[in-house]
């Protein structure tokens, strides 16, 4: 008896597998050639960022380690400590520092009361769709849209002091500065910030509230125990993406500021183009640092991302 | 004076009244029950009560003290909700100390507190686990902990069983109850699921509309349903229309059977209703409404085997234990029925 039981899974009768393997090749061809269509249509991506992101990237990194004739070299990146250098990263380091922190607390303001302060919906709507637009309106159209409002001979400019008695050159205040730089900025930082911290907000559940309220707590001490320990993830992570997105900002500076405002990609720039200063490899080395730092900024925010995630899934 | 008190609570949203003239008292200890289906105002009732919501009009006393004023942080109300509702960035313990921390409680009565509640929960060692690293059913019994650690006046549970799998369900609501009972906490349950609700509640107010039809022992909703809703809500009924031919004496005539009721009837047509366990197979003494019926289908419960009959122009579902000895007639068997008159009941139109 337990002979026989045994015996069976060691010689199973021969039930006909003939039939099964006659039909297994006939799917093999289709799921491949099924396979390489799917990979087809994620061809077009596939070839771009080999063209302009990764092939770009190991030819910036190999040449910051190079001299023009091609030897390995440390001098490309010990160029990066002369104050030429020092100066333009500090002050490209401070505007983005600067914008990605007002960009997150205005950001998150404006997204707060979207979304949870009662507003009609219509005017949540219209915030993401403009939010949207903003947020990718950068580069010569901004700066000139810029320049055309709040210029020297900007619409608002002319209508503050015209109408309104308010001479804004007399206050100080110059577009083509630093704290100009900073404003022009702003315009596509805060909507980036409301476009990624809505899904956080709205992840924040009724029911947290409601629980912490009538465990006794207050709206700011919801808020203060709960709310933003569970926002803080994303808000580190969204302020470390919008450092990269200034921190790597190159058309809007140039158009808005020329050449007067000496941020990192204005001399990157200068290296390369040649007009007067032209070492191509220490180019590469700049850009080779901008890769660091915008890289660091960037895992931040993978980081502190899926670390929001995991506590709201 | 009940330890709660609802009067003529009213709640409209725009121009829909969710609630209507809904009154209960709940005795300090009690566990009552909100039982209907999607919609008809129990959670409404359970969120006005907690103060998230503001009634149109009516008021709510607990322990003769008016709360309709009262923000849901003074009401010193513990809650539960359906989708457990713990603060993810918290472990266990700070969960269960999130109440007594805002209430400033020293923090060794704090400690102390909170391995007394997860004792409780039957958790004691997953006070440092966060609550993604939790089961379903362990994130409800947190929330209990949670709810309970403030010693609330009385304990609302919104559903907290709904999301939870089967097995899990039954075991929670027999810890629920038996917490409930230790701690004698005053408690308002909602559920659409009537076995839950007869199981677990001292008093079940079956509500449909907004409004309470019914609020009665669980034995009083099931057997004496007072309303036809509630007859067809809770349980299964057999409904069987029937001719009344002597009004006084409240005989009635079912196809060609005529049995007396014994009490008086509305003349004209009725409908007469009973439980499929109060439906026998052949006939019995004290049973003298017998009907003929066709085996239809034979549904194995494990203890209870549930036949579904024809019996002329009447659908009958009728309950038999599974007795090994007994086997159950087969389906396209013609078989006696019969049904004693006290357990009709006559629905109104």
């Amino acid at each position: 008896m337990t002979d026989a039981t045994l015996a069976e899974p060691v010689a199973p009768a021969p039930v006909a597998p003939a039939p099964v393997a006659a039909e297994s090749p006939a799917p093999r061809p289709r799921r491949t050639a099924a396979l390489a269509l799917k990979w087809l249509g994620v061809a077009p991506f596939m070839i771009f960022a080999l063209l302009f992101l990764i092939l770009p990237t190991i030819h910036i990194v190999l040449g910051a380690f190079q001299t023009p004739e091609g030897a390995f070299t440390l001098r490309n990146l010990a160029g990066l400590a002369v104050p030429q250098v020092v100066r333009p990263f500090m002050l490209s380091i401070r505007l983005s520092l600067l914008t990605a922190g007002l960009g997150c607390l205005i950001g998150l303001i404006l997204a707060a009361a979207v979304t949870r302060g009662g507003l009609p919906g219509w005017i949540r709507d219209a915030m993401l769709t403009f939010s949207g637009v903003a947020s990718n309106f950068a580069g010569v159209p901004l700066a000139f849209a810029f320049i055309a409002t709040l210029g020297r001979l900007g619409l608002v400019t002319v209508v503050l002091k015209e109408v309104f008695g308010i001479n804004l050159a007399a206050t100080g205040f110059n577009l083509i500065s630093f704290a100009g730089l900073t404003l022009t900025y702003l315009y596509f930082q805060i909507p980036l910030m409301i476009l990624i911290i809505t899904p956080a907000l709205d992840g924040l559940k009724r029911e947290w509230r409601e629980a912490a309220e009538i465990l006794g707590a207050s709206g700011a001490q919801y808020w203060r125990m709960v709310a933003l320990p569970v926002l803080w993830p994303s808000l580190l992570g969204t302020f470390a993406l919008l450092f990269a997105n200034s921190f790597g900002a190159v058309a809007t500076a140039m158009a808005l500021t020329g050449s007067s405002l000496s941020i990192v990609p204005i001399i990157l720039f200068a290296q390369i183009r040649g007009d007067v200063l032209q070492d191509p490899h220490l180019g590469y080395a700049i850009a080779f640092g901008m890769i660091v730092i915008t890289g660091i900024a960037n895992l931040v925010y993978i980081v502190l991302r899926s670390r929001a995630e995991k506590w709201v899934r | 004076m009940a330890f709660l008190q609802i009067a003529h609570l009213e709640k409209s949203f725009g121009t829909t009244r969710v609630v209507r003239d809904f009154d209960l008292s709940i005795e300090k200890g009690e566990f009552v029950s909100l039982l209907g289906p999607s919609g008809c105002g129990k959670t409404t009732v359970l969120r006005m009560v907690a103060g998230f919501e503001t009634p149109s009009s009516g008021a709510i006393a607990i322990d003769g003290r008016d709360v309709i004023a009262l923000r849901p942080n003074q009401r010193h109300i513990g809650m539960v909700f359906q989708a457990y509702a713990l603060f993810p960035n918290l472990t266990v313990a700070e969960n269960v100390a999130f109440g007594l921390k805002v209430k400033r409680m020293p923090a060794d009565l704090r400690a102390a507190r909170v391995r007394e509640m997860l004792a409780l929960i039957g958790l004691p060692d997953l006070g440092n686990r966060y609550p993604f690293q939790l089961s379903g059913g362990q994130q409800q019994r947190v929330a209990l902990a949670r709810a309970l650690a403030i010693k609330p006046h009385v304990l609302l549970l919104d559903e907290p069983l709904s999301a939870l799998d089967a097995r899990i369900r039954v075991s929670l609501r027999a810890q629920i109850r038996e917490i409930q009972r230790e701690l004698q906490i005053t408690t308002i349950f909602v559920t659409h699921d009537q076995e839950e609700a007869l199981s677990i509640s001292d008093r079940v107010v079956v509500m449909n509309g907004g409004v309470a039809e019914q609020v009665g022992t669980p034995f009083e909703i099931y057997n004496r349903p007072a309303t036809r809703f509630v007859a067809q809500f809770v349980g299964t009924l057999n409904l069987i229309e029937a001719d009344v031919i002597a009004p006084a004496t409240g005989t009635v005539r079912i196809g060609t059977t005529e049995v007396s009721l014994g009490r008086p009837l509305p003349a004209g047509r009725v409908t007469l209703a009973c439980r499929p366990e109060a439906v026998s197979l052949g006939a019995a003494e004290g049973r003298p409404l017998l009907l003929w019926a066709e085996i239809g289908k034979v549904e194995f419960l494990g203890a209870v085997i549930r036949l579904r009959a024809q019996a002329g122009r009447t659908a009958l579902s009728l309950d038999m234990f599974n007795r090994p000895d007994t086997p159950p007639p087969a389906a396209g068997d013609r078989v006696q029925v019969s049904i004693s008159p006290a357990d009709l009941l006559v629905l109104e139109a």
